[in-house]
């Protein structure tokens, strides 16, 4: 069978108010005016999030297309009911006391579970699904991908603020994140059959409600035949977006490769892994990342090097090695997200600015 | 399993530590005051030390043989550390989480230690204002103390859910018994201990995470049990401090009679029975979330159940060794009191409605804390 790797991407948007510059309460109103547009939009777990869904693109210019679409056909939506769309992991004046839980079944079936967690989980992410029509390859491409994400964590940091401050993080939603109890990098299953196991056994123990609530960083889809990548915070700019999809892609095509020629599945320590993690949500690239494979710690630019080449064959196999690696220079040179909104709180020490450049770069198309 | 074996003299002893509050007796808040608490204080035993944050200050015992010594330790070091903190006009109080007191108004230590930890893990110190027990089980043999921390995992629930004591945290009722569990799990070197299969590996995992500047030293791993890097002992961190000295006697027991059957399995060679870890992972949170007021998961069948029964199965597991060392008769009794009574954080939610207000379960936190 002839794998295409077709890519399917969701973004997670603030709702926020052009006086006040703080979450709004508003999801209702902008799903029901975008309704009529042609743009999949969907609630998320509180009523300031909106999730958009692109529909399964073949390539990076039709994932941009849709991204370019979608957010304009929110914003429009926002616009008319005096509102503004932003793009960032989390919202830089957010209060977990503030939020309102979505009124819907599942969502207040979450509350009651989930308790405080869902109480913070004012967070924004972005999920990239790649599609794998072998559903024993999708797990066997899952165990060889885990030790990779963190990379793309440290590009796609854009949560630096957190209840009104700075937290010291490149990606602090990844550390509220990290606290849900299916959160977290995926173990390595020897098969299709001992995942949907593991899976049958969380259920039947009441330790998950049912296969959804599995939010590792990167999971088999229980929707589509894809796997699923949950790693990185909503990006900014569409750039952002296209870069880390072209990505993940190609670390899908690499590790699928692999999979399929039974290469050994690289042992690496999970605490390593963890830490390896923390470091890339910690400093993003402003410092070193943990090399797993090598146990070691080298200048980020450098990791993010190595990545790119373990990654260019497939790059190239996929059509999409010219962008994305000018993508990833042009981030490496305007600084990830984050950096992005410490500038522009430097600059008048405002987080209003800060909201207002997300807005403006989430708009920017 | 066959009788408990008999083991060396030193496995087995107990040291305990606890970490509590510094509250203000007016506003019930926290206070920043553990330096002049600490230099008024005159603590024997382990002594009393400072903590990561000037609100909080650590008491630790002398090795003890014995439950009873573990508790007469702890009765005179509450008792010690409430003079000196009276002498300074300040109150010490045992549990999880403060109610109310946001992680905004706190200061760390300013120790070099503290001061690094707050550089390098930024809001994830300054967010952590919580109040653990830490019980040290010695085991002498440091290859088989390895072994044993690997088996504990199933233990570990039980433990969580008896002993759940931080409902609250900035002013509201999290749903959580234990959300100080919560606060843990986030450090990226917490969180349940994985396998090695010997010491040697272990220290390769700590060589790397050092190399890879990930930790400074071994202090800075934080798992739910860890080899200490400064005595022969297994130390075991997962429970919130408790408010009261029985359910710190309680708890204690049954964590030594834990450490001896997986010792005891480790040493008969028997075949470890882990569990798959997003299960383990599950039975925690799930013990964290609800305390003794759902399901909780036995980690041991893979099912789930009332929290009484799967509490009763545990106690049953672990009664051959609870025996032997003298401690069943108080330790069941102290598990049935609680199952009856209810955990800490059943009793802090009771005070908050029977006062309406969080100053009033400071208030009875503290007098649970001092009374014996």
């Amino acid at each position: 069978m002839q794998q295409t790797f077709t890519v399917g991407v969701e973004e997670e948007y603030q709702i926020i108010d052009p006086g006040t510059r703080s979450l709004m309460q508003r999801a209702e109103a902008i799903l029901s005016r975008a309704e009529s547009s042609p743009v999949n939009v969907e609630a998320e777990l509180q009523l300031s999030q909106i999730e958009i869904g692109t529909p399964v693109c073949d390539d990076l210019t039709q994932v941009r297309a849709e991204l370019v679409r979608s957010r304009r056909a929110v914003s429009t939506a926002a616009a008319e009911e005096g509102m503004w769309i932003g793009a960032a992991g989390s919202h830089p004046l957010a209060d977990p006391a503030d939020g309102t839980i979505t009124p819907k079944e599942r969502y207040l079936g979450m509350a009651e579970d989930y308790g405080q967690l869902a109480k913070e989980q004012i967070v924004f992410g972005y999920h990239v699904h790649v599609g794998i029509d072998d559903r024993e390859a999708a797990v066997q491409t899952m165990n060889r991908v885990r030790g990779w994400l963190s990379p793309m964590l440290a590009l796609g940091g854009s949560s630096p603020f957190w209840m009104g401050r700075d937290t010291g993080y490149s990606s602090y939603r990844t550390d509220v994140w990290g606290r849900w109890p299916m959160a977290g990098s995926p173990e390595v299953f020897g098969s299709r059959s001992e995942y949907e196991e593991v899976i049958e056994l969380l259920v039947t123990t009441e330790a998950i409600a049912e296969e959804t609530r599995i939010y590792w960083d990167v999971r088999p889809s229980s929707r589509f035949n894809t796997l699923e990548y949950r790693v990185t915070d909503v990006c900014m700019t569409v750039d952002e977006a296209v870069m880390l999809a072209g990505l993940a892609r190609a670390l899908t095509r690499r590790c699928y490769e692999q999979a399929i020629r039974d290469e050994a599945i690289p042992v690496v320590r999970p605490e390593l892994l963890q830490a390896a993690k923390w470091r890339a949500a910690r400093y993003g690239l402003d410092a070193t990342l943990v090399d797993v494979n090598e146990r070691r710690s080298r200048p980020a630019l450098q990791v993010i090097d190595d990545w790119l080449n373990f990654l260019r064959p497939s790059l190239e196999d996929n059509g999409d090695w010219a962008e994305t690696s000018v993508l990833v220079h042009q981030a490496i040179e305007r600084g990830t997200g984050a950096a992005r909104q410490r500038e522009a709180f430097g600059r008048g020490r405002r987080l209003e600015d800060v909201v207002d450049l997300i807005v403006a770069e989430t708009g920017a198309g | 399993m066959g009788p408990p074996e008999r083991s060396r003299t030193r496995d087995f002893t107990l040291g305990v530590e606890e970490e509590y509050q510094i509250v203000d007796p007016h506003t019930f808040g926290l206070t920043q005051r553990a330096e002049p608490v600490l230099s008024s204080a005159d603590v024997s035993g382990g002594g009393a030390h400072p903590e990561l944050n000037l609100s909080q200050v650590e008491i630790s015992t002398v090795v003890c043989n014995t439950l009873e010594e573990v508790r007469a330790e702890l009765v005179q070091s509450r008792k010690e550390l409430r003079v000196a903190a009276e002498a300074v006009g300040v109150q010490i109080a045992a549990a999880g989480t403060h109610p109310f007191s946001h992680w905004l108004d706190q200061t760390v230590t300013p120790t070099d230690r503290y001061l690094a930890m707050e550089r390098d893990y930024a809001q994830l110190v300054r967010e952590h204002i919580v109040f653990g027990f830490h019980v040290h089980v010695g085991i002498e043999d440091s290859e088989a103390a390895l072994q044993t921390m690997e088996r504990t995992a199933v233990w570990l629930p039980p433990l969580i859910a008896l002993a759940a004591n931080s409902p609250f945290w900035l002013g509201r009722d999290t749903g959580f018994a234990s959300y100080r569990t919560d606060m843990c799990d986030r450090w990226p070197t917490g969180g349940l201990p994985e396998g090695f299969g010997s010491r040697a590996e272990y220290e390769r995992l700590v060589g790397s995470l050092v190399a890879t500047g990930s930790i400074k030293d071994e202090a800075e791993i934080y798992w739910d049990v860890r080899p200490s890097a400064r005595w022969d002992t297994l130390e075991f961190r997962v429970t919130d401090v408790c408010s009261s000295i029985d359910e710190a006697v309680m708890v204690t027991g049954l964590i030594r009679a834990s450490a001896q059957i997986c010792h005891a399995q480790v040493l008969s060679g028997a075949p470890p029975n882990l569990p798959r870890l997003e299960l383990a992972r599950a039975a925690k949170w799930r013990a964290a979330r609800f305390g003794l007021s759902d399901t909780l998961i036995d980690l041991q069948e893979a099912t789930a159940g009332p929290a009484a029964q799967v509490i009763e199965d545990h106690l049953a597991r672990l009664r051959p060794y609870l025996e032997a060392n003298g401690d069943w008769d108080e330790v069941a009794d102290l598990v049935r009191a609680t199952l009856r009574g209810g955990t800490g954080a059943d009793r802090q939610r009771r005070s908050f409605r029977r006062t309406g207000r969080l100053e009033g379960v400071v208030e009875a936190v503290i007098r649970e804390t001092l009374s014996e």
